[in-house]
């Protein structure tokens, strides 16, 4: 079981049928899922997934229930993902009621934190419909980053994920001030893509910025903020080629001038150059 | 398609550049090789850049652990370039991504794609915008004008070459100078390098003359380095590993007569 300040998860079991059914069944939730399930699927659906979450593959289904009501308000899933050993997928429905009050994020935060620290994992990774607004949205708050494709690729969907950081921390749920990673990542990407802004004045970029809400990373006259948001490398080399000085001769000892005809110029061989 | 056909061995390689700054230089064909990739390994000039190339694919390996303050910069191609061919020899799709241009003062993309072509890999490289390309840009420079030179800027000390002076001439380096092969040089190693760079400089130029540094834009909400000196004033300046010198022609072009009187008599006998 995990428990935050307002929600519990604990394991999917059979008696969770009708919480299955609203939210499998729904054609609102399942809007950007799938085709949503008749009754009858879903009731074999659940004995599957019930059966395969008891198996060693490393499936798991938290219901989402709220403490104080003890109601299943949604579900999340866990499972290893297909295309990187040390990492898995989440996913989160919640019934049509329970949107809008936080409880995406603080699950999901939750279950972020859960993984990171019990499972063998590096990676966690979300997919999602490219339409799916309110994922997009919580995936950024999150600090999710990145833009792929998904290896069964389909370009409506995309896949962000999150790593466990350098220092093997466990992920906090407290983006600096709001400003994600990708967010800035995002905005760079399109200061340097569109003419408008790339070479607009410091005044117009610091506007764009604050309705970005990333003004900040302007306003620094040095690097050090954009670094530190992004957790980019400090220390980058950037040479990539080294040219050797010649191999000095040792000082020829005097030989007698032979009377041989002169001959063009041996080549010699050239010194080895790195670049 | 020549690289292409004729191969005989399942994992293959693309050198490609990623351009200077970030957002603006990445080509359509270089994002597509990145998203194709089995792996990407990445030389990047820039932390930012890093993260943002890492958002493009989900495996991108950068090639910056290689480098160590103390060690041989030889042995940090070098396993740089045996880290891309092993995955290449694994049957990756394999993606190398330099900064700039990949084939521009730059050792281990050409190493990587003659080793791998040599072992019978399909391998080649990607254009991407050089330093040199926002040089010119920046700076206004038609390298037609009066030609232009190029040089690394230890060669220029190791080697006897000519300068022509009546044309540009242009540094890579000079942040460098003093650590050929060896790693980070020390400071009063590269000041005394950079003085005799000076000195070997203003052989050809007079020591008021005054040369530029140039730094592209990395990111792109910054403006590019511009600073203009004069050449003796050269071993005080902060120059550091991404500064690129511009020298600009000292001297007026200097009309050939023999050649001109030549072409005079062709034109004449043509007339
Ligand atoms: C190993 S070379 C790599 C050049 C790169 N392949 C390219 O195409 O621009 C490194 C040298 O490139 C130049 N350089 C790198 N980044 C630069 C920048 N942002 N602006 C100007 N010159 C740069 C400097 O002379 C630096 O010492």
């Amino acid at each position: 079981m995990i428990v935050t300040p307002r929600l519990r998860l604990r394991a999917l079991a059979l008696r969770d049928m009708a919480l299955f059914r609203a939210l499998y069944c729904d054609p609102g939730t399942m809007r950007h899922i799938g085709k949503p399930l008749s009754r009858a699927v879903a009731v074999a659906s659940l004995r599957a997934t019930v059966a395969a979450t008891r198996k060693p593959a490393g499936l798991r289904f938290f219901v989402i229930a709220e403490c104080q009501s003890r109601r299943g308000v949604g579900l999340c899933s866990l499972r290893p993902a297909a295309w990187d050993k040390r990492g898995i997928e989440l996913g989160i429905m919640l019934v049509h009621t329970a949107r809008r009050h936080g409880y995406a994020r603080e699950a999901f935060a939750a279950l972020i934190n859960y993984a990171f620290r019990a499972l063998p994992i590096d990676t966690i990774w979300v997919q999602y419909r490219r339409a799916n607004a309110g994922m997009a949205r919580l995936c950024d708050i999150l600090g999710f980053e990145g833009n792929f494709l998904p290896r069964s690729g389909t370009s409506v969907r995309r896949c962000v994920r999150i790593r466990r950081d350098r220092n093997g921390a466990v992920f906090s749920n407290q983006p600096t001030r709001g400003i994600t990673m990708s967010n800035i990542i995002g905005f760079l990407e399109q200061a340097g893509s569109n003419a408008a802004m790339r070479h607009a004045s410091r005044e117009a970029l610091l506007r764009t910025m604050q309705d970005k809400e990333i003004e900040n990373v302007l306003r620094q006259p040095h690097r050090s903020l954009l670094d530190d948001l992004t957790g980019a490398r400090e220390t980058m080399y950037c040479k990539n080629t080294a040219i050797a000085p010649p191999k000095q001769k040792a000082p020829a000892k005097k030989k007698p001038a032979k009377k041989t005809p002169a001959k063009k110029p041996a080549k010699k061989a050239p010194a080895k150059r790195k670049r | 398609m020549k690289s292409i056909r004729g191969h005989t061995q399942a994992g293959s390689l693309a050198c490609i550049g990623i351009g200077i700054t970030l957002g603006s230089h990445l080509t359509p064909l270089a994002r597509s090789h990145i998203e194709q990739a089995d792996v990407v390994f990445l030389a990047a000039s820039d932390g930012i850049v890093e993260k943002w190339i890492e958002s493009l694919h989900t495996d991108v390996r950068s090639l910056q652990p290689f480098y160590a303050a103390n060690k041989s910069r030889n042995k940090t191609y070098r396993e740089m370039v045996n880290a891309i061919l092993a995955q290449v020899r694994a049957g990756q799709k394999v993606c190398a991504a330099f900064y700039g241009h990949p084939g521009v003062f730059a050792w281990a993309p050409h190493e990587a794609i003659r080793i791998a072509r040599k072992e019978g890999y399909a391998a080649h490289m990607e254009p991407g915008i050089s330093a040199e390309d926002c040089l010119y840009a920046d700076l206004g420079i038609d390298p037609g004008t009066f030609g232009c030179q190029h040089y690394e800027a230890g060669q220029l000390l190791f080697y006897k070459r000519r300068i022509d002076p009546s044309a540009y001439l242009v540094l890579w380096q000079v942040g460098a100078l003093g650590d050929q092969g060896r790693g980070a040089a020390h400071s009063a190693t590269h000041l005394a390098y950079r003085k005799i760079l000076i000195e070997r400089l203003a052989r050809d130029y007079p020591r008021t003359h005054k040369i530029t540094i140039y730094r592209a834009a990395t990111l792109p909400i910054h403006a590019p380095r511009i600073e203009r000196i004069a050449l003796r004033r050269l071993a005080d300046a902060d120059i550091e590993g991404a500064d690129t010198l511009v020298i600009p022609p000292a001297r007026k072009l200097e009309p050939d007569i023999r050649a001109l009187g030549r072409l005079a008599r062709l034109e004449q006998a043509s007339a």
